[in-house]
């Protein structure tokens, strides 16, 4: 519906599509190409390293179960070496390996079976991401420091001054990621509806300001000042200083 | 067979109790002979009519320990009539022409001894010394020189010249009571010193018995801890078997979650090339096979989600439960779904020690479980002294009590729940049970009176000190 919104027309973005599984890997190839993606196809390692050295990707899509080199360990590999966006698919759908991906420096974990529909949302996400923040700096850790207040965003993991644990929503925490990426800046409810979507697969019937609000109630119920302050007519502004990781 | 060859040897607990028994009443007998061959004799020096008479006229006489009453008083407590016994008369006569008083001025009463009622020989001593008393009687009952000796407790009474009767009493004494008193004395003093020593060495026998126990209990209640291999024999070769069998627990449940993510894997990138080879399919074709697809994969993740639940060990974070299940409640009413969160009127927030991840998912399975049979989901939560109760209640049906009961087996299905419609694998009431027992806590299942299901889970409140400690730990392991 939206697909044109963050692609640029003068050229195809291109994918690097990593699997060794090749009825799959062609598979979600065929898929991506009738998206007008420009795919590139590797079934391991060493075949993904010839690709980059001929031409510049834009994003990297990784099975995690592969012999020799495991997706994971490719993963590092690109973060540390290059900007690209980082997908990794993967059967092991459980809360640490997700972590663990996110934390070698993946952009997002997909558990199979991948809906094409959700992958191609997922993509676009990545996409426009790392297009709207120019070169953002990789963030593996993922563990935001505010005002006393520690916030990991791969193991969703939001931690009072005290180390109590305060558990939000999924749209709240997705806010809260937002925030934490532009703090110190007013962000109207337009561009937090932005930087939200596409961070979770469900659409939030709430409006941003309901978020917004039960957000700074929760971030309020441990004491401390004000730390979301809402900026008339305009949008909402994340005031203390963030320690991005 | 070899491990058990470690444990053999050293002390038992026969072997132990065995040495207790021995030990105490040893000492017991080594006291018991010692009071006797060490303590005083039962000595009993008698009083003659002599020092009774110059006791009764207030003159001095030499004690030898017994312990003697001398009161004055208008009558005397006893009476010539009492007794027809002939020492009575002898001695009391004795008494009179001493203090060259009458006779009927002086009342003599010797007691009956408790020793003699019973013991014969006692009584044979008596019958003798009633006899020489007679015989001396009889063959100078006038000498002055005849003042007999009293044996055994009396009671003599003396008439003064203004009617008042003076009375000196050696009632009480009696040797033979006086020394079975003491001996029982010294008995209870030794078993009062033998109890301590005694108490303390079964403690110590019992220690180990009792710290196997709840060790056995935690790991019967799925939190694996080895068992230190220590205190008597018995309980060594115990400890190593308990040990032996938690190895093959684990191992058991190691294989099993490697087993589950090996299916899941296998079966997962098939359903993958599936849901990409659907998409070619036209639309009315593809989206009942999409629909079966999403029902395979939540079954898969079940049976993981249950695998993981029962092996994990949860992580102790200090875990706002209060803002845990609101978030739930509102990602389910973000999807526009029936659900609500009443809090308690307090404001004080409700902290427990857990995993995020873990509670989240038990919450997550019980308000999913409310949604698709009851149409709805009521959260509550409150504390209650040291636990924090949250109940979800939903307006379906209810349950049978029959499927109540069964409700929490693994891969039971309620009738209910048995119809294609709502799918599942009959695991999401395990996963709660599991992750409620892996945090302390309970879950219970009751149908509410106004009709629905009432779920309730109860977690132990978390002491604040805890959440202060890892407060401190926390900044440096993040460092």
């Amino acid at each position: 519906m939206s697909s044109t919104r963050s692609d640029p027309p003068t050229r195809a973005m291109r994918v690097l599509l990593v699997d060794d599984d090749d009825s799959l890997r062609a598979l979600i190839a065929d898929f991506l190409r009738a998206q007008s993606f420009d795919v590139f196809e590797a079934s391991s390692g060493a075949a993904m390293r010839t690709i980059l050295r001929s031409q510049p990707m834009d994003i990297a899509i990784l099975d995690v179960m592969m012999p020799r080199e495991d997706g994971l360990s490719l993963a590092r590999e690109l973060s540390e070496t290059s900007s690209l966006g980082i997908i990794l698919i993967s059967a092991l759908g459980s809360e640490t390996d997700r972590i663990v991906g996110l934390e070698v420096g993946a952009d997002d974990y997909l558990a199979k079976p991948l809906s094409p529909r959700e992958l191609l949302a997922r993509v676009r996400a990545v996409l426009r991401r790392r297009g709207s923040g120019g070169e953002q700096p990789r963030r593996a850790s993922g563990v935001y420091h505010f005002a006393g207040w520690v916030c990991d965003v791969h193991r969703r993991i939001l931690r009072d001054p005290s180390s109590t644990i305060l558990s939000l929503s999924q749209g709240e925490f997705a806010l809260l990621r937002a925030f934490l990426d532009h703090p110190q800046r007013v962000l109207t409810r337009y561009q937090l509806m932005e930087f939200t979507r596409g961070d979770t697969e469900e659409a939030f019937d709430r409006s941003v300001d309901t978020q917004t609000s039960r957000l700074r109630r929760k971030l309020a119920s441990s004491g401390g000042g004000e730390i979301i302050r809402t900026i008339r007519n305009e949008g909402y502004m994340f005031v203390p200083t963030v320690e991005k990781p | 067979m070899t491990q058990n060859g470690k444990a053999v040897g050293g002390s038992t607990i026969f072997r132990l109790s065995l040495l207790l028994a021995i030990g105490s009443s040893l000492a017991l007998a080594l006291c018991t002979i010692v009071i006797i061959l060490f303590g005083p004799a039962p000595v009993y020096f008698p009083m003659s009519t002599f020092e009774v008479a110059r006791a009764l006229q207030g003159m001095p006489i030499a004690r030898r320990g017994e312990p003697i009453d001398i009161w004055t008083a208008p009558e005397p407590p006893q009476s010539n009539e009492l007794s027809s016994d002939p020492i009575n008369r002898i001695i009391r006569e004795n008494i009179a022409r001493q203090m060259n008083i009458p006779a009927d001025d002086v009342v003599f009463v010797l007691q009956v001894s408790l020793g003699s009622i019973s013991d014969p020989m006692l009584a044979a001593a008596r019958s003798r010394y009633r006899e020489v008393l007679i015989t001396d009687a009889a063959l100078y009952p006038d000498s002055p020189a005849f003042a007999p000796l009293i044996f055994g407790p009396f009671v003599a009474s003396v008439k003064q010249p203004d009617g008042q009767w003076r009375t000196l009493s050696s009632s009480s004494f009696d040797t033979t009571a006086h020394w079975q008193l003491r001996f029982a004395g010294m008995i209870a003093l030794v078993f009062a010193l033998t109890v301590p020593p005694v108490w303390l060495y079964s403690r110590r026998l019992a220690r180990p018995i009792r710290s196997f126990a709840a060790a056995s209990d935690r790991i019967g209640r799925g939190n694996f801890e080895k068992l230190p291999v220590k205190g008597p024999n018995e309980i060594r070769v115990a400890a190593l078997a308990m040990n032996d069998m938690q190895d093959r627990l684990e191992r058991f449940v190691r294989e099993r979650t490697a087993m589950a993510g090996a299916i899941a894997h296998d079966l997962r990138t098939p359903m993958a090339r599936l849901a990409f080879l659907l998409n070619r399919l036209p639309e009315e074709q593809r989206r009942p096979l999409e629909h079966e697809l999403s029902n395979m994969d939540r079954m898969i993740s079940v049976t993981l989600d249950f695998v993981d639940s029962e092996a994990a060990i949860p992580t102790r974070d200090a875990i706002d439960l209060t803002l845990l299940v609101e978030g739930l409640i509102d990602d389910f009413a973000d999807r526009g779904l029936d659900t609500s969160l009443s809090l308690p009127q307090t404001s004080a927030p409700i902290v427990v020690t857990g995993d995020q991840v873990l509670l989240t998912r038990m919450f997550n399975n019980l308000i999913t479980n409310a949604l698709t049979y009851g149409q709805c989901a009521r959260a509550s939560i409150w504390t209650e002294n040291d636990q924090v109760i949250v109940e979800v209640t939903d307006k379906g049906p209810g349950m049978e009590a029959t499927d109540i009961e069964r409700a929490f087996e693994p891969f039971y299905r309620a009738e209910r729940s048995r119809s294609t419609a709502t799918g599942g694998v009959g695991l999401g009431l395990s996963i709660v049970q599991a992750v409620a027992r892996s945090h302390q806590g309970t879950v219970s299942l009751r149908n509410a009176p106004a009709g629905g299901l009432i779920a309730r889970v109860t977690l132990p409140l978390s002491e604040r000190d805890a959440a202060q400690s890892e407060q401190r730990v926390t900044p440096s392991l993040r460092a």
